[in-house]
């Protein structure tokens, strides 16, 4: 006879999760991959961009260096995106 | 021969060629509707590819871009980040979309998130927020060819008439030929828009300024506030900045038109290829409407509608020919979205609501039918929103991502299995608390201490979300093991 449990003892865990979680990477590449991409993208971001990297000099292939900080760091994004997709690591 | 009409001549051209992709793509359909929907799930990586792109820059990008460096400077690079962002989401998170709706056959966002939490409430819930924010999206777009048309004409179409003209060119291709006429014309319009923005904003600024180095050196001579950060107005603050790329990465991808193209991919590989490639175009293109914005500030000072910037700079500085092609350019960009987002909320509208509420029996033309009768309806709302205000398009884009960004605690719960499930409650509470929110922090006070609207509203629905799903019953561990196993085995292999 099984008895049926009520729902939030259905959401504990004698439900054990059926699966490891997706969020952290399993494997070398893709770990490598996700750290490349997240250190990167976050010196994109403030407060970087609003703090010692907000100026228009010195100017960086005669661009202001503000556009061209963060055109070198979405360059090098792209990079590590398709280096991922070539590795597989998706 | 007088300019506005050479230069609107060659609009109604590329319009004319539009309408013919669409009677062509109408004589290839092959009938039923996961060909009229969803292009029978056969899209390759180059159609993919300009779909996506073609798809994702719109009138936003031609225009509004345009205007917000115009009036903002340069924070408006951030839009570099969140574009770059939405290739990583693509590849990852687009894979699994695409490998669950090619396993258990979802046509719409609905069926997917609907299947997994085993509830109705949340497809009708999923349904009606993907519509009715999308539909501010609509009016960007609809705005957007108002305003080429009714500039390119030196107005004397005025920019009602110009509107609703474009809106019905883009419904009658999409109720012809469908997805497949969607995707025909993206691939034309996505290559034009790309040629065109950079054509006309490298011929500007050497016209204007001998060259972009040298535009740059008077932008900073001149208006250097332009140039920093937080810009002229204060507007990119770091609060602004993180919230704008996050409501403009995920917010954009989780709006249906962009969602179901991932179940249109032929295989995974196209998909990871796809987001690792997109980058390329979508974050190059806001380098040419850096250019114009911010050299328009120095030629065209006090534009009282800033979004018109490029048109009228190529109005008064370029050939009229080139005017044209180039503003046929911006009208692709914005009706390859248009249609992709009519084309959206059909399917929605159609699937989710009609077919499974309405009439659920009838056969693949009915549907195909209403289909097409919906898209009357939409395009009218559209028209009737762009003609009566005339918001920044940039804040109207804004506010449709931060809608759609709601949906993210939900389609997360289903495609990244973790310890933790989330439930049908938790996301129907987290998505009740996450729009209250959106409205409090968009309309009543927006923007409180400075943080984007739209992530109140993530932070607030990801928190109930969580909360609630802790003190209520996942879904089935059926349903656990089937699309969780789904993924486990298509990323890992197991």
């Amino acid at each position: 006879m099984t008895t049926e449990k009520p729902p939030d003892q259905e959401n504990r865990a004698d439900s054990a999760p059926l699966f490891r979680s997706h969020y952290r990477p399993r494997t070398r590449t893709g770990r490598k991959a996700t750290i490349a991409f997240v250190l990167l993208f976050l010196l994109a971001q403030p407060p970087w961009v609003h703090g010692p990297f907000n100026r228009i000099e010195p100017w960086l292939l005669g661009v202001p260096f503000l556009y061209a900080y963060l055109s070198v760091l979405y360059l090098a994004l792209m990079g590590v995106l398709i280096w991922a997709a070539w590795r597989n690591a998706f | 021969m007088q300019p506005w009409i050479i230069s609107t001549g060659l609009i109604f051209a590329y319009l004319a060629l539009a309408l013919i992709l669409g009677a062509l793509a109408n004589r290839r359909l092959q009938g039923g509707l996961e060909d009229f929907l969803l292009y029978g799930r056969k899209a390759g990586f180059v159609m993919l590819y300009l779909t996506v792109v073609a798809t994702y820059h719109s009138a936003f990008a031609f225009l509004g871009s345009g205007g917000f460096f115009y009036t903002h400077g340069i924070g408006f690079w951030a839009s570099g980040g969140w574009t770059v962002l939405v290739g990583a989401i693509t590849a990852t998170l687009g894979c699994r979309i695409w490998a669950l709706g090619k396993r258990f056959s979802y046509i719409t966002p609905a069926d997917m998130l609907a299947d997994f939490y085993e509830s109705e409430a949340v497809r009708v819930v999923t349904a009606l927020v993907s519509v009715v924010f999308t539909l501010l999206y609509i009016q960007v777009q609809a705005q957007g060819l108002g305003y080429i048309l009714s500039v390119a004409s030196g107005d004397q179409i005025p920019f009602e008439l110009a509107t609703l003209i474009l809106l019905v060119i883009a419904a009658l291709y999409l109720m012809a030929g469908g997805l497949r006429a969607v995707y025909w014309t993206d691939v034309v319009q996505g290559i034009w828009m790309y040629v065109a923005v950079w054509g006309g904003a490298l011929l500007l600024s050497y016209r204007l300024f001998g060259g972009p180095l040298q535009l740059w050196r008077r932008v900073a001579a001149e208006r250097p506030d332009l140039l920093t950060l937080p810009g002229p107005e204060g507007l990119f603050s770091p609060g602004m900045w993180l919230g704008m790329t996050i409501v403009l990465s995920f917010g954009i991808i989780l709006q249906p038109h962009i969602l179901i193209r991932y179940y249109t991919a032929a295989s995974a590989r196209t998909i990871k290829l796809l987001g690792a490639t997109t980058p390329l175009f979508l974050t190059t293109l806001f380098m040419p409407a850096a250019l114009v914005g911010l050299g328009g500030a120095l030629v065209l000072p006090g534009l009282e509608l800033p979004d018109r910037i490029f048109p009228e700079l190529l109005f008064r500085f370029a050939p009229a020919w080139l005017t044209g092609l180039i503003l046929a350019g911006a009208t692709a960009a914005a009706m390859s979205t248009l249609d992709s987002i009519l084309h959206a909320n059909m399917t929605v509208l159609t699937r989710d609501i009609y077919q499974r509420y309405w009439r659920r029996d009838a056969d693949e033309q009915h549907y195909i039918n209403v289909g097409r009768l919906i898209v009357v309806g939409l395009l009218l709302i559209g028209f009737l929103l762009s003609v009566s205000s005339n918001q920044f398009l940039v804040i109207l884009t804004t506010l449709s991502g931060s809608g759609a960004l709601q949906l993210l605690p939900a389609v997360l719960g289903v495609c990244y299995p973790s310890r933790r499930l989330v439930s049908r409650w938790g996301v129907l509470a987290g998505l009740a608390t996450g729009l209250a929110t959106l409205f409090c922090t968009l309309v009543l006070w927006p923007h409180p201490w400075g943080l984007h609207g739209g992530v109140w509203g993530l932070l607030a629905n990801w928190t109930t979300c969580w909360l609630v799903s802790a003190r209520t019953a996942p879904p089935s561990r059926a349903t656990v093991r089937r699309i969780h196993g789904e993924l486990e085995s298509f990323v890992y292999g197991r």
